[in-house]
């Protein structure tokens, strides 16, 4: 086998850093799940939909359930209906059910007999509480009657009425307009196949006119979505655009819905929520400040341990030059911190993936393996180095005192210097970044702290110190200089016991 | 062929080697002797590539081991004194790695270290970690390697140190193995009688200077055992004695060495010749006596 992969299959797949990896993918899916749980803790930010009838001769219910988050994609949810009686101020439940929606779900249930048999002294609601990854809503609503045996509830209703007066069909649903696409979506119960959807698009309080509706498309059923691409169509849809919608059944006969507003989505708003909940969080700072101790424990491993012992010469002699030795190893261990990284921020990526139906954006995942990666790469280069003049305990103690210098220490210099130099004063927050800043390019570290930075500036004070320049220059630095220097060291060192 | 070119190395201030040169031909094995801290095992390390000289050059069938070092080092074995190995490794995982420097893919490498481990009585110890190696499983783990491609030129340093006797013949063995197939072999050791029985030339190295290479033959020759003689006319007598072995004079008394006749032959002469022999003793001459006389008289 190729001594580079070798030599980094040994240092990759070596007890230490294999459960350190496991440790911090463990934590990195806790870290999705804290994303999950702060995105969800969040009211207000799902748009759910149903439509639930009862059959009040036998307690046969259906509920035609989806719920959209912010940016009118379907979103998992936990469902719980209660069904009460009685009057607003007092509400008693008789029946409660729950299930769980990847989107669209039709559910069906029964009411317990005896509980059909109040249906005609008190009114009967309807309670929806759905939890998303993205947040929960609980809407309440009163059954109404359809008809002799049918009573039905829903959420936010679309009637479309004949204007002939001979019947009403009920649906609910949403237009979304995201980008350039209306995506109207339209939960309802037809009466017979071969519907049709027809849209048209107004400015102001003024009905658009069937003549001006252009067709989405068939309808059944349940859920339909139409995606509409505007800009095809030439139109500009402004904050008083309203959609108008008309149903048109088999035998011709139109259905018109009242004009209602189009919701204005944002496609990345959910990814940037996503994105700064973790660059903001435990798992990423534990990960970054703890994972070093693997890379220097490699260094030690790699070169400081057999070349104190005297195993490098036996190597040596071999037909490799010092050369090809020094630069295995390190590179060795540059590949086990790279994979490790990919491999936690993948672990992280898909856990959040799994969760929310959403990944962090791949240029801040991209940005965050390079901070990381490279912090990690950097810090290994300056142990490979100290490996390369120290052997054994000294070089464990030099290195152990460089981490906590780097990774803590300086810090805690930096800001008592702040202290000393603006006390406790409004300057204090933006000065005391500006330094820290400064300092993250003298800190093999630096590279995690910036890419935090890039990846969700919002968490920072807008204060101009990093220059995306510099901080490629710094990190690059922090790689080579420790490496070539580490090689003048060891191209003469005397490698016997 | 391996062939030590004016090779000097310091440590910090101390010279370790001082214009160190000497040959090793094909099929010859040289036994390379000396005190301990003579500078023995850092020619050695040299020579295989594990240190750099600070001048000179050591070149392995005409490679230059510090500018054509892998080239180099395909063409010569060693087996160190006290083989060091990374202890994490177990003994055929360790080879299969060492094998991957010489181009050797891990299937054939593993099948390949099976096999020489087996015949180095190592077969029962494949899958034990190097660290709970014994000094000697060490150095015939060290020679399966370093046996990987076979190579034309071979070191040991000192390698019978630490051994059982069994161990001890089965490295002479070896070296006299290696010299029949033509390799060229350097055999170090501190202990001139170890070298002794298989060397065809000794090299003599002191305080970090050759300061001898002498075929066995001539090492025997002398350190044959000597004739001190006391006779009536000591300056008279060297011109007879000058025949018989190297003559010098210690005051009243004679001594021949390097005899090449025996000593009744060499008094016989001495009474014909009409000298009047008032004493005569026979002092052995060990190979260590030799061996320090040269330091005595060469080396400081």
């Amino acid at each position: 086998m190729n001594p580079v992969l070798y030599d980094f299959k040994r240092a990759f797949i070596r007890p230490a850093t294999i459960i350190a990896l496991a440790v911090f993918i463990l934590v990195g899916i806790g870290l999705s799940y804290l994303v999950t749980i702060s995105l969800s803790m969040s009211a207000g930010a799902i748009y759910p939909m149903f439509i639930a009838k009862l059959d009040v001769e036998t307690g046969e219910f259906t509920v035609y359930y989806v719920a959209y988050d912010s940016e009118a994609n379907p979103t998992t949810a936990h469902v719980e209906i209660k069904f009460l009686f009685g009057m607003a101020e007092s509400l008693e439940v008789v029946g409660t059910f729950t299930f769980n929606a990847k989107g669209y779900r039709v559910f069906q249930a029964s009411l317990d007999s005896d509980v059909l048999g109040l249906l005609s002294e008190k009114p009967l609601f309807l309670r929806v509480a759905s939890s998303t990854p993205f947040g929960f809503m609980d809407m309440t609503m009163m059954f109404l009657p359809i008809n002799n045996k049918t009573m039905s509830a829903f959420s936010g209703g679309i009637f479309f009425s004949n204007d002939k007066a001979v019947g009403s069909i009920l649906a609910v649903g949403i237009a979304f307009l995201r980008n350039s696409e209306l995506i109207i979506t339209l939960l309802s119960e037809l009466p017979s196949e071969g519907f049709e959807l027809y849209y048209a698009l107004s400015s102001g309080s003024g009905e658009a006119g069937f003549d001006e509706a252009l067709l989405a498309g068939n309808v059944s059923t349940g859920l339909t979505v139409f995606r509409i691409n505007l800009s095809e169509l030439g139109v500009n849809i402004t904050d008083t655009t309203m959609v108008t919608l008309y149903l048109k059944d088999p035998e011709g006969v139109t259905y018109t819905s009242k004009p209602g507003l189009i919701v204005r989505v944002e496609t990345g708003v959910t990814q940037r929520r996503i994105t700064n909940v973790v660059a903001g969080s435990a798992g990423i700072g534990l990960f970054s400040q703890f994972f070093p101790i693997v890379v220097l424990y490699l260094a030690y491993t790699l070169v400081a341990k057999p070349k104190g012992m005297g195993a490098l010469e036996f190597l040596i002699a071999r037909p490799v030059t010092r050369l090809e030795i020094y630069v295995t190893r390190f590179l060795a261990g540059v590949l086990t911190a790279t994979v490790s990284t990919g491999v936690f921020l993948i672990a992280l990526n898909s856990s959040v993936f799994l969760l929310t139906g959403y990944s962090i954006e791949a240029s801040n995942m991209l940005i965050l393996f390079l901070g990381i990666a490279g912090s990690l790469i950097a810090f290994y280069s300056v142990c490979y180095m100290v490996s390369t003049i120290l052997s054994g305990g000294r070089y464990l103690a030099v290195s152990i005192f460089l981490y906590l210098f780097f990774a803590m220490i300086m810090d805690i210099l930096v800001f008592i210097t702040a202290l000393l130099m603006y006390g406790f004063t409004p300057r204090l927050g933006d000065e005391l970044f500006k330094m820290q800043a400064t300092a993250y390019y003298f800190n093999p570290l630096g590279s995690t702290r910036f890419a935090t930075y890039y990846v969700s500036p919002e968490n920072f004070p807008d204060v101009p110190v990093v220059n995306p320049y510099l901080v490629v220059v710094a990190g690059v630095a922090w790689t080579l200089v420790p490496a070539v220097a580490g090689w003048i060291l060891f191209r003469k060192a005397n490698l016997s016991k | 062929m391996i062939e030590v070119d004016s090779v000097s190395k310091f440590f910090g201030r101390l010279k370790a080697l001082d214009n160190v040169s000497f040959k090793v031909g094909n099929g010859e094995i040289a036994g390379y002797v000396g005190l301990n801290g003579a500078g023995k095992t850092t020619t050695i390390r040299i020579a295989v590539g594990v240190l750099p000289p600070d001048s000179g050059d050591v070149f392995i069938d005409g490679l230059s081991i510090t500018r054509e070092k892998k080239k180099a080092s395909e063409r010569i074995g060693w087996v160190p004194e006290l083989p060091i190995f990374e202890t994490d490794f177990k003994a055929l995982d360790y080879y299969v790695y060492l094998a991957g420097y010489y181009g050797i893919p891990p299937g054939e490498a593993r099948r390949m270290g099976r096999e020489a481990l087996e015949m180095l009585g190592l077969g029962d110890a494949l899958n034990t970690k190097l660290a709970a190696y014994s000094q000697g499983m060490k150095k015939r783990f060290a020679l399966a390697v370093s046996l990987i491609n076979d190579p034309p030129n071979f070191i040991f340093d000192e390698v019978l140190n630490g051994l059982d006797p069994k161990g001890i013949v089965f490295f002479r063995d070896l070296a006299v193995k290696f010299k029949k197939q033509g390799k060229a072999v350097l055999f170090s050791s501190h202990i001139l009688s170890e070298v002794e029985g298989i060397a065809d030339k000794v090299v003599f190295i002191h305080k970090g200077k050759i300061i001898g290479v002498y075929t066995v033959s001539e090492i025997l020759n002398m350190a044959r055992p000597s004739l001190i003689i006391k006779v009536d006319r000591v300056e008279e007598s060297i011109s007879i004695l000058e025949k018989y072995g190297r003559v010098e004079t210690k005051g009243e008394h004679v001594v021949v060495s390097g005899l090449n006749t025996s000593p009744s032959a060499v008094i016989k002469e001495l009474v014909d010749s009409g000298f009047n022999v008032l004493e005569v003793r026979s002092e052995e001459r060990s190979l260590e006596d030799f061996f320090f006389n040269l330091i005595k008289d060469k080396g400081d």
